[in-house]
């Protein structure tokens, strides 16, 4: 198999691990759902043109122009870890979608070229550059919280505290994705006793690093992390139900913050 | 006791929007909200800015808040002038104005209390259809007074004695508030300075009752349906309001409610639109050089940013200076929502920090076209000592248009009639 080193991975606990957490996940989140079930319908509003509300979802979610008004270190941050987030978790859906359509031979093949096959580079690869994206903008997050924290963190009205170690636990996620690829191209290059050598931290880091992007998963309900699926729900649902707006979507925040 | 908070969030949640159950999640504490605040900027506790209130409504919704910290929600929820500036600048874009008056409706039904002040102010309106207690009888005193004094072009006329293409909605304050009636008589005198037929419903306007949405009153929908229905009974062409806080409840929140969209312009707008048609002749230079205070209720509330200041370009020899803090980012005076009735003493701070503002851009005056900001910021001068003058938009106009007709003589006037 092209490319693919032998090394163990514990996939029983991973996907038991895996399972567990989205048991939790769904039924944590069915929860919720039905808790928004206890409010009562939407008061009337004027509809805007479908048109406008896709413009207004591509700008402040996909694009996130507000927080590029707002600050533009704080935007390239945020942009980063969402696409970054965003690409990590199409490649580890493609990694459970694809096996599963192969298993009822609906994926014409892919699922050997991309996972196991000639394809399997451009996986890597994908994954790789998502996961520099995902670094990069923690390091700018982390560099805004420790070096060069923004005016307002400074008289403490930033960010909430406590997110400091959500970072942190993000980084280190993500850095341990890179140590993995790291210790892999090693493996692969390594003379047969060096090989015997690597092989359990490779065991070790791969089962950290899956435990803990499923320790994620499971802490996404429960976390301020949540914002990543309903911000993007609540600025369609508002972009949709309010009065038509000139000023909200693309105010001059920086024309007029200088009074702040 | 849990199982009693749970059934209590329950209740507050049935009277939320699924929407804003989900808003409460969705909130990123970024805290974005709380730099821009400007009830926090003067008193920094985070319960008061809007990741604060969305903290404690969120825990009330799961019944999870301990007393302490229920009491501390209940507090900074009134302490709120509803202004809208966390909604402009939410990443989220959580409409953080309609869920505090939404949220305040729904803890008035699910049995918790509200400031005896506002509780006392809701029953006087319902009480006296108007926010000053007075016999409704007095309403169109103004126009009356007004006329014979000579401050008008010609009487003006009431609506039940012959309806008119245009009606003027003065408003409980323009109406009855000694201080600022000269608001509603420089109206009329303007609209009659452009020739604009129009009539007035005297003692038969009803308070606009938007003041009832503000503090979460349950009664609001059934008594916006009379305004509604009756508003709409008159089959004017033209509704024009000189209240910001007036506008946006004919404008804003009767437009959610059945039957509730009405032709409603507020003043600023019919004159600019007169202005440009040529119909408002500006004579007189106004040399004076002044900046323009955006109210909550007019800018943020209901988009209205241009109009006024094409207003202030069109009168000779004014000039006009703009505050850092302008448009959809205009620091309230801090008088909407009912905060003054609250936390009176936080609304003058407000007030004082607006006027700070406005100093620091070297303007002689501050002009807003609001009575309610008016007053606000008239509050901030007394609390600052500042040399500063606060006009209402009229006020400027008339000057250029009619400068016999000025706020103190048209307080004498209707001191003297009364
Ligand atoms: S700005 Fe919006 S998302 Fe951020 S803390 Fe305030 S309410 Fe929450
Ligand atoms: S509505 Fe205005 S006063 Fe109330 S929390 Fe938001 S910014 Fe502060």
């Amino acid at each position: 198999m092209p490319g693919s080193v032998a090394y163990t991975k514990p996939w029983a606990v991973l996907w038991g691990a895996a399972t567990l957490a989205l048991v939790y996940v769904v039924v944590a989140l069915a929860l919720k759902v039905r808790s928004f079930a206890r409010g009562g319908a939407l008061p009337p509003a004027p509809r805007p043109a479908p048109g406008r509300v896709a413009g207004i979802w591509l700008a402040e979610v996909l694009l996130q122009r507000q927080l590029l008004q707002l600050s533009p270190l704080r935007w390239a941050a945020h942009l980063a870890i969402a696409w970054g987030f965003a690409g990590l978790a199409l490649l580890s859906a493609a990694h459970v979608a694809l096996p599963a359509l192969a298993s009822v031979s609906l994926d014409g093949g892919a699922a050997a070229w991309l996972l196991r096959g000639e394809g399997r580079a451009i996986g890597k690869a994908w994954g790789n550059a998502w996961g520099l994206v995902l670094a990069a903008g923690l390091v700018l997050a982390l560099l805004r919280r420790l070096i060069a924290p923004p005016e307002k963190a400074k008289e403490g009205q930033g960010t909430k505290e406590g997110d400091l170690p959500l970072v942190l636990f993000l980084l280190a996620l993500t850095l341990s994705g890179f140590a993995l690829e790291g210790l892999r191209h090693a493996l692969e290059a390594a003379t047969p006793e060096r090989a015997a050598a690597l092989r359990p931290w490779l065991t070790a880091l791969w089962t950290a690093h899956g435990l803990g992007g499923v320790g994620l998963v499971a802490w996404l309900p429960r976390s301020t992390l949540l914002h990543a699926l309903l911000s993007p729900l609540v600025i369609a649902l508002n972009a949709r139900g309010e009065h038509p707006r000139r000023d909200l979507y693309w105010p001059k925040t920086t024309r007029h913050r200088a009074g702040g | 006791m849990a199982q009693d908070d749970k059934a209590q969030g329950g209740r507050v949640a049935a009277g939320l929007s699924w929407r804003q159950l989900i808003e409460l999640e969705a909130c990123a504490r970024c805290g974005e909200c709380k730099g821009w605040c400007p009830v926090y900027t003067q008193d920094a506790r985070e319960a008061i800015c809007a990741r604060g209130k969305l903290d404690g409504l969120r825990g009330l919704v799961r019944g999870s808040l301990s007393e302490g910290e229920r009491s501390v929600f209940l507090e900074s929820l009134y302490e709120c002038s509803a202004c809208g500036q966390c909604h402009v600048v939410c990443p989220v874009r959580i409409d953080t104005p309609e869920l505090w008056e939404q949220a305040r409706l729904a803890l008035g039904r699910a049995g918790f209390p509200r400031p005896e002040s506002q509780t006392r102010a809701l029953a006087g309106i319902k009480r006296h259809n108007n926010s000053y207690a007075k016999p409704q009888a007095e309403r169109g005193l103004w126009a009356e007074r007004a006329w014979q004094a000579g401050l008008l072009l010609a009487p003006v006329r009431l609506w039940r004695e012959r309806p008119a293409p245009v009606l003027y909605f003065a408003g409980c304050t323009g109406s009855l508030d000694p201080a600022m009636q000269f608001v509603a008589v420089l109206s009329a005198r303007l609209l009659q300075e452009a020739g604009v037929d129009f009539a007035i419903l005297g003692p038969d306007e009803p308070c606009c009752a938007s003041k009832l949405r503000r503090m979460g009153d349950e009664t609001f929908p059934q008594e916006a349906a009379q305004r509604i229905e009756l508003l709409r009974g008159l089959g004017a062409e033209t509704i024009v309001a000189s209240c910001a806080g007036c506008f946006k409840g004919l404008h804003g929140d009767f437009a959610r409610l059945p039957g509730g969209v009405l032709p409603v312009l507020h003043l600023t707008q019919m004159l600019d639109r007169l202005i440009a048609a040529g119909r408002l002749p500006l004579r007189h230079a106004v040399p004076l050089r002044v900046t323009y205070h955006d109210p909550c209720h007019l800018g943020r509330h209901s988009q209205i940013y241009e109009e006024p200041r094409r207003v202030l370009a069109a009168v000779p020899g004014l000039e006009f200076v703009e505050l850092a803090r302008a448009g959809a980012f205009s620091s309230c005076c801090g008088m909407g929502g009912g905060l003054k009735l609250a936390n009176e003493g936080l609304q003058h701070r407000m007030g004082a920090h607006r006027i700070r503002e406005a100093e620091a851009t070297g303007a002689s005056a501050i002009v807003t076209p609001c009575q309610t900001c008016c007053i606000g910021l008239a509050n901030g001068v007394k609390e600052t000592g500042s040399p500063l003058r606060v006009m209402h938009l009229n006020e400027v106009l008339a000057r250029a248009v009619c400068p016999e007709i000025t706020p103190e003589k048209v307080a004498a006037a209707l001191a003297a009639g009364g």
